[in-house]
């Protein structure tokens, strides 16, 4: 249509041929906006319903059938969990998030220690094959975190362990960390989780590799921590959704202000720390978990350790006395 | 020419215009004469006022007439601590441009380049500054001259901080004025800009001119560090360095890929490995043995990696409980190569980056050991379909190799317990699952580099294992009477020296890493 518009415009004014508009344009109406969808609002479900008279029964009945609907996802869900061997530790957690989640505000009582009975379990998507993870570090900053999550991971699961150092810093790795991980002959074959624990220069802190092909790497110590936390304990931040966001928090503080800040920065994290603690013996529950480790690890390697306030000397001695941060421990002698 | 009386080759006064027309042609004749021999011209100036006389010219040929007593400076050894110093180098004459009343010209020894500068002074005469810039490039030349210090680096050379003033320049070995090469040209990157640049068979046929490039001068530079790194670490090992005989009777590996060559009034063949004379060695006591040495392969395979000839180093080792002892050993030793030419080859990688831009290799310390099995998980979950007891073709070799590479972040990795059916009749099998044998290959950059195994000691477990694979028992019987007597445990294998130069600077092509190569379809020079 243009064309020939255009042409007439143009062309010399006595026509020496007429061209027939090659395509007739219809005036469509373009909508203003990327999607059309039928209001959400305006579904048929309850509005149609004329059996219920009354605002309220017609409320019941969209509350029920809510429920109906609900509860055909659970059984599907399931269902695929069955197909997929997916772990049961967290169908309960799930199943009763959903329900009291529609009556009440979840329970900000703590759940955490009922869900660590469940540890012995397999990793959820540990379906007969090796998980087998690649961690590359520095060793002019070794993640402490690290070392005592990998240590959790081969007390709970038969893990074959080995470090290796890469060649961008042959030469330059002490024996100590060379011989870091090792395993005590557990064949490669035979183990339900495989750590290549790998000195390398990295550029973006420690980074976890587990399928190349299908995942960026996972960057960043506390991020990687979350990652070995979810192997040890596939639901460990689902039980109860206020103390995960508390954990979070913590875990956050512990890379981005401790880890990544300025003297300033990390201060001001340190003192925060102390007031959180403030006569607990661990930052969050009965025992250490990830957010004591990670925040021990960040405060150890930005030598915050040393002359700390007080409740947090405090919860440095009694990290210092357990178990979990023995190894990690020796690491900085 | 044109006097005062000015008269025509008659005797005959020329007219004016004649005259302008014989004076002209007399400066165009003068002028010809300085072109087109400008020795002779010279000859006659050198006589009358040339200054640098007999301090430059063509030496006589060398039948060692007389032992000079000079020391010669190696270019490498010029640097501004000897600013100010009368020094000798000799070297070949790599470039040279002259610009009227000067010359620049660098000198080349080996992967050394220094800038060498004649200007006319008192010492140096133009008739000499003509002279160098007629020398032939490639030509051999000895100069004398000082070192000087420069304000600005000479990015082109070697010798950056420092160029010599030329006071005597001789030729010593002139090169033909015309070259099949230009080194310059064979020195350039591939495929950048519009300048020339040499093909393969160019290169090959001129081997001797393309050796001289900075860059083959450090390829094979870095091969004899390869093949030292692999003597060093064997012999600290306890290994025993054996020579084994090229010339067979029978073929060692099957019948196929050997060379027949008459042998006075029988037939004999060329070695295709020193697997069985390795192994002999072994059972002979000597616990530990390598060897360094031509193979021979009759492989029509026109390929990037696949040469006729080339040089195999191969180890064999006795070991104690379980073959992962032997495993270990050539894991550690290829960390050892890999380091030491990290460390030690350093300038001579990145020229050849220069030439032919490579990833650095990359490697693990300890050396990376999958199990076939797990090899195969990966390119199947990669969308690879294939048996788990099939052998790894070419391209998904290589594509192990990425894959390996990606998540490990290694350009060299150990395959371990490949399945059986795909190993030779000699492979040991594995003790619990028949499927699975005792044998390993090594990779870098997703190429195969090396291939061995756990040997079969046992004759009469031998001769079943050549039954299964349908072997002639005849044929091999001097092999299998070999383990007789006793024979420890004991594993090896084999890598290609070549190949694993070519990988380790990531080249495209074998024959760059080979001095002269032999392949299907060259036997020259």
């Amino acid at each position: 249509m243009a064309a020939s518009t255009t042409s007439l415009q143009n062309g010399p004014h006595g026509e020496m041929y007429t061209i027939k508009p090659f395509q007739i344009v219809e005036v469509i109406d373009m909508p203003n906006v990327m999607y059309n969808m039928k209001s959400y609002y305006s579904s048929t479900d309850y509005k149609e319903d004329s059996t219920a008279n009354t605002p309220i029964a017609n409320l019941e009945k969209r509350h029920d059938d809510v429920l109906k609907r609900l509860e055909q996802l659970q059984s599907s869900v399931s269902k695929l969990g069955e197909k997929y061997q997916v772990s049961k530790a967290t169908e309960p957690a799930i199943q009763a998030k959903v329900l009291e989640g529609t009556r009440k505000p979840p329970p900000v009582t703590s759940q955490l220690t009922g869900s660590r009975g469940t540890s012995g379990s397999k990793p959820m998507f540990i379906s007969g094959n090796v998980v087998d993870l690649v961690i590359n570090v520095d060793p002019s900053k070794i993640p402490l975190s690290l070392i005592i999550m990998c240590e959790r991971l081969s007390e709970q699961f038969t893990v074959h362990k080995s470090t290796y150092s890469h060649s961008s810093v042959s030469g330059t790795v002490p024996d100590r960390l060379q011989n870091l991980l090792t395993s005590n002959g557990i064949k490669r074959g035979d183990s339900q989780v495989v750590i290549n624990f790998v000195w390398k220069k990295v550029a973006y802190g420690p980074e976890l590799i587990v399928d190349p092909t299908r995942q960026t790497p996972i960057q960043g110590e506390v991020n990687v921590a979350r990652y070995l936390a979810r192997l040890l304990n596939p639901s460990w931040d689902q039980d109860d959704i206020v103390r995960a966001t508390q954990q979070d928090e913590l875990l956050d503080l512990a890379q981005l202000q401790i880890l990544e800040g300025n003297t300033k920065e990390r201060a001001a994290a340190v003192k925060s720390l102390n007031s959180l603690l403030g006569k607990k013996t661990w930052l969050d529950g009965e025992s250490p978990n990830i957010a004591d480790i990670c925040c021990w690890s960040a405060v150890q390697q930005s030598g915050q350790a040393s002359g700390p306030p007080a409740n947090v000397k405090k919860w440095l001695t009694s990290c210092s006395q357990h178990k979990f941060f023995e190894t990690a421990l020796s690491m900085l002698s | 020419m044109s006097g005062e009386e000015a008269i025509g080759p008659d005797g005959v006064p020329l007219s004016k215009k004649a005259l302008k027309k014989q004076q002209k042609e007399a400066e165009k004749a003068a002028k010809k004469a300085l072109h087109k021999k400008p020795n002779e011209g010279e000859k006659e100036e050198q006589e009358q006022e040339d200054l640098s006389k007999g301090h430059y010219g063509v030496l006589p040929l060398n039948q060692s007439q007389e032992r000079i007593q000079r020391r010669l400076y190696k270019v490498s050894e010029l640097v501004p601590g000897i600013a100010g110093q009368k020094v000798w180098v000799r070297g070949r004459l790599h470039t040279c441009r002259s610009k009227g009343k000067q010359c620049f010209f660098v000198i080349r020894q080996q992967k050394w380049t220094i800038q060498v500068m004649a200007a006319q002074s008192e010492v140096v005469s133009k008739q000499m500054i003509k002279f160098i810039s007629g020398i032939t490039a490639e030509s051999i030349i000895d100069v004398e001259g000082v070192v000087q210090t420069v304000s600005q680096k000479i990015q082109s050379c070697t010798q950056q901080d420092v160029e010599l003033h030329a006071h005597q320049v001789w030729v010593v070995s002139a090169a033909e004025p015309r070259l099949p090469l230009l080194i310059e040209d064979a020195s350039r990157p591939e495929g950048e800009g519009e300048l020339a640049t040499v093909n393969q068979d160019t290169r090959l046929d001129n081997r001797v001119l393309d050796l001289r490039t900075l860059t083959s001068q450090s390829i094979f530079r870095l091969e004899a560090g390869v093949c030292r790194l692999f003597r060093d670490y064997l012999t600290s090992k306890g290994f025993v360095e054996i020579h084994t005989p090229k010339i067979i009777s029978a073929a060692s590996e099957g019948g196929a890929n050997v060379f027949e060559v008459t042998y006075f009034k029988s037939k004999a063949y060329m070695a295709q490995s020193p697997q069985l004379y390795k192994q002999m060695a072994v059972c002979a006591e000597f616990d530990k043995v390598f060897t360094v040495g031509s193979v021979f392969r009759a492989e029509d395979s026109n390929t990037h990696r696949h040469l006729t000839e080339f040089i195999g180093l191969d180890l064999e080792m006795a070991f104690n409980y379980h073959y992962h002892e032997v495993l270990e050993v050539i894991g550690d030793m290829f960390v050892n190569i890999f380091k030491g030419l990290q460390e030690q080859y350093a300038e001579e990688i990145s020229l050849v980056n220069k030439q032919f831009p490579a990833e650095p290799f990359k490697f693990l310390e300890p050396s990376l050991i999958l199990n076939y099995k797990d090899g195969v998980e990966m390119l199947k979950q990669a969308g690879i379909e294939m048996g788990d007891e099939e052998d790894l073709s070419t391209p998904n070799e290589k594509l192990l190799g990425r894959l390996v590479k990606a998540k490990y972040d290694t350009d060299f990795f150990i395959l371990d317990k490949f399945p059986l059916a795909v190993r030779p009749f000699y492979t040991m099998p594995d003790p619990q699952n028949p499927k699975w044998s005792n044998s390993y290959d090594m990779f870098m950059r997703g190429e195969e580099i090396l291939s061995g195994a756990q040997r079969v000691h046992d004759p009469e477990f031998l001769i079943k294992r050549a039954q299964v694979h349908k072997i002639d028992l005849d044929k091999i019987k001097g092999y299998i009477d070999s383990f007789r007597y006793g024979a420890p445990p004991h594993a090896g294998g084999g890598i290609g020296l070549e190949r694993v130069t070519m990988l380790y600077l990531g080249l495209d092509n074998i024959r760059k890493t080979s001095l002269f190569p032999r392949d299907p379809k060259r036997l020259t020079p």
